[in-house]
């Protein structure tokens, strides 16, 4: 499913957070979405998934406006996962998972066979079926973040937005939660995911869509907006880009005072 | 379903029906369970063998004061595991935001203004009574972007529930006598008043919202992820609250008009339920409806014999068993509630 924005205009009461955005997502591709602490990573994910209204402009899923669309109209082709997510209550991760299937159910519907299947399908999908009926807030963070990636992938969503999802991971983590993501959209699911760690969004992604100054400031392959001056520019900081004798390119902060080698 | 749903389902419905049975046949004259069956089930056994007194007795009073109970322990443990999951909060029941008490000021304003003699001015006044408490509650503590925040909802429930108990103790100053006593019966509850009429207005009362509250079940499950994951999974929370806080207003109002002020049913009916058939509210639901059921049979057996001939009001036995669980819970709860309460909700 393609995901298109048009002259968006985002703000909270009369505070403008961002304006004049516009891109395509075509699908199959993931989609980084970087920038500053308060630059509007959330806030555009909140209104890509029907959210929080747009002050301007529209949000297509295909040709469709998603402002004309119902909750659960948008649930059926689109999962979108908080920062952080808490379970009130004890729950178990199948039981988490379950509620994935809730916008393909009828409303007197119970769990299906094929519901069921779907279930277990998406947790072995991310690598959670091992902890089926463990109490969710039993598991570690990483843990987790993998039972709501399953939620999400047990809505069967052609687009997925994560806000943030490695944030509180380990190295290890972070690197598995992304393979599955590229997994994901190779197997032609539109995924739409900020980052805070720049050579993550280098190394996964297809597109990169930088904000900064209350605007986008770049969208393009991460070749054309991860560079040294534009990061430098949305950052306020210098960066150096290093390449590694992978092909990969990564970045360095330059940083004040001596570093480990004069310490040493 | 965790621990087997239904068969938890099935072992509270027999237990239902045996408390049913066993508070219909116990009572200041003893009436023997065979003989409580025959009475009962009249038209399938021969009458040979039962005391027309004991009949008597059954028919017009064991019956609808057990069948009275029953409906109305129903609907205050429904309402209360339908709020505590609807807020996120295990200290919402129908009690802790004002319902209750908005309901029996209502009730009392109608005795007062001796508008009680007009049929169904009871029950419509404690619901106007309780919706009145809720919607100030709900108003209150609507927060940013117009979503309520649940620390606040909690606050002025407590807040306008000693507001409208003021309420009430003013009308029962003002009351006359014969006043005074039937205001008293609603600030203590008691299922002493059961008349068939009662029990056939509540049964549809309770039905009606029993529908309601198992139709929204699923849309209570996907909120226990809190009200924006449950908007990415399809459902409306600010319209799902609206529709099921009005539904318990309604049962509440009910319960309250005929019975009075019966507190911790639905506090910790719920709680207990939870502990054995996990969170899905499809089962919890329906579950906590049938233990209330029992349980306030049983308190209001006690309540009716312990002291005989004199009858405990059955809120008192309620209280004595609910406050030391509350107190309970909220130690078993005091690492999780601080998380709960932080939250942005």
């Amino acid at each position: 499913m393609k995901l298109q924005i048009a002259d968006l205009e985002l703000s909270y009461d009369t505070r403008s957070i961002l304006k004049g955005l516009g891109f395509s997502i075509e699908p199959g591709e993931l989609v980084a979405l970087i920038g500053p602490n308060g630059s509007g990573k959330t806030t555009l994910l909140r209104s890509l998934s029907g959210l929080h209204k747009p002050s301007n402009g529209n949000i297509y899923l295909d040709s469709q406006n998603i402002q004309a669309m119902q909750p659960a109209e948008v649930a059926v082709c689109l999962a979108a996962l908080e920062q952080e997510i808490h379970a009130s209550t004890e729950i178990t991760v199948r039981e988490a998972v379950s509620l994935g299937r809730l916008p393909h159910q009828k409303r007197w519907s119970s769990n299906s066979l094929r519901d069921q299947e779907i279930v277990e399908q998406a947790m072995q999908e991310t690598n959670v079926s091992q902890f089926a009926d463990r109490s969710v807030n039993a598991l570690s963070s990483g843990e987790r973040q993998r039972v709501w990636l399953a939620m999400a992938l047990a809505q069967e969503p052609q687009i997925l937005l994560l806000d943030e999802p490695t944030s509180h991971l380990d190295i290890k983590y972070q690197i598995e939660t992304m393979e599955i993501l590229k997994r994901l959209a190779n197997n032609g699911l539109t995924v739409v995911v900020s980052l805070h760690d720049l050579n993550l969004a280098a190394h996964y992604s297809n597109k990169v869509a930088l904000l900064a100054n209350r605007k986008l400031l770049a969208f393009g392959s991460p070749v054309e907006v991860l560079t040294e001056s534009l990061i430098g520019q949305a950052y306020g900081i210098n960066v150096d880009l290093i390449y590694t004798n992978t092909g990969d390119y990564i970045f360095v902060p330059k940083l004040n005072g001596p570093g480990l080698s004069d310490a040493a | 379903m965790r621990r087997a749903g239904l068969s938890v389902f099935f072992i509270s419905l027999i237990a239902l029906i045996a408390s049913i049975a066993c508070g219909i046949a116990i009572g200041p004259v003893l009436i023997p369970i065979d003989e409580t069956f025959k009475i009962l089930f009249g038209s399938f056994f021969s009458l040979t063998g039962v005391d027309p007194t004991h009949a008597l007795i059954i028919d017009q009073v064991r019956l609808p004061r057990v069948l009275l109970a029953a409906l109305v322990g129903f609907a205050l443990a429904t309402c209360g595991a339908v709020m505590q999951g609807l807020f996120r909060n295990p200290l919402a029941d129908p009690y802790l935001l004002g319902i209750a008490s908005g309901a029996t000021a209502g009730a009392a304003l109608v005795i007062i203004l001796q508008w009680d003699t007009i049929a169904l001015a009871l029950p419509v006044g404690s619901f106007l009574g309780g919706l009145l408490a809720v919607a100030m509650v709900y108003q209150l503590s609507r927060g940013r972007f117009g979503r309520l925040d649940n620390l606040t909802l909690i606050l002025a429930g407590v807040a306008l529930a000693a507001l409208f108990s003021a309420v009430s103790s003013f009308l029962l100053y003002v009351a006359n006598n014969d006043e005074t006593r039937r205001i008293v019966f609603w600030v203590l509850g008691g299922l002493g008043g059961a008349q068939w009429s009662h029990v056939k207005s509540l049964f549809f009362i309770v039905l009606i919202g029993f529908t309601v509250m198992l139709a929204f079940a699923r849309e209570i499950n996907a909120l226990i992820l809190g009200e924006e994951m449950a908007t990415h999974l399809g459902v409306q929370p600010e319209s799902v609250k609206k529709i099921l806080m009005l539904t318990a207003t309604l049962i509440t109002a009910g319960a309250v008009a005929f019975a009075g002020t019966i507190g911790f049913i639905g506090l910790i009916i719920p709680h207990a339920v939870r502990w054995i058939v996990g969170p899905n509210n499809r089962i919890l639901i329906p579950v906590s409806g049938l233990c209330g059921a029992t349980l306030l049979i049983a308190c209001d057996t006690a309540a009716r014999t312990v002291v005989q001939p004199a009858e405990i009001p059955v809120g008192i036995i309620t209280a004595l068993i609910g406050a030391p669980f509350f107190l309970l819970l909220l130690k078993r709860h005091r690492h999780l509630s601080a998380a709960h309460w932080s939250e942005r909700t």
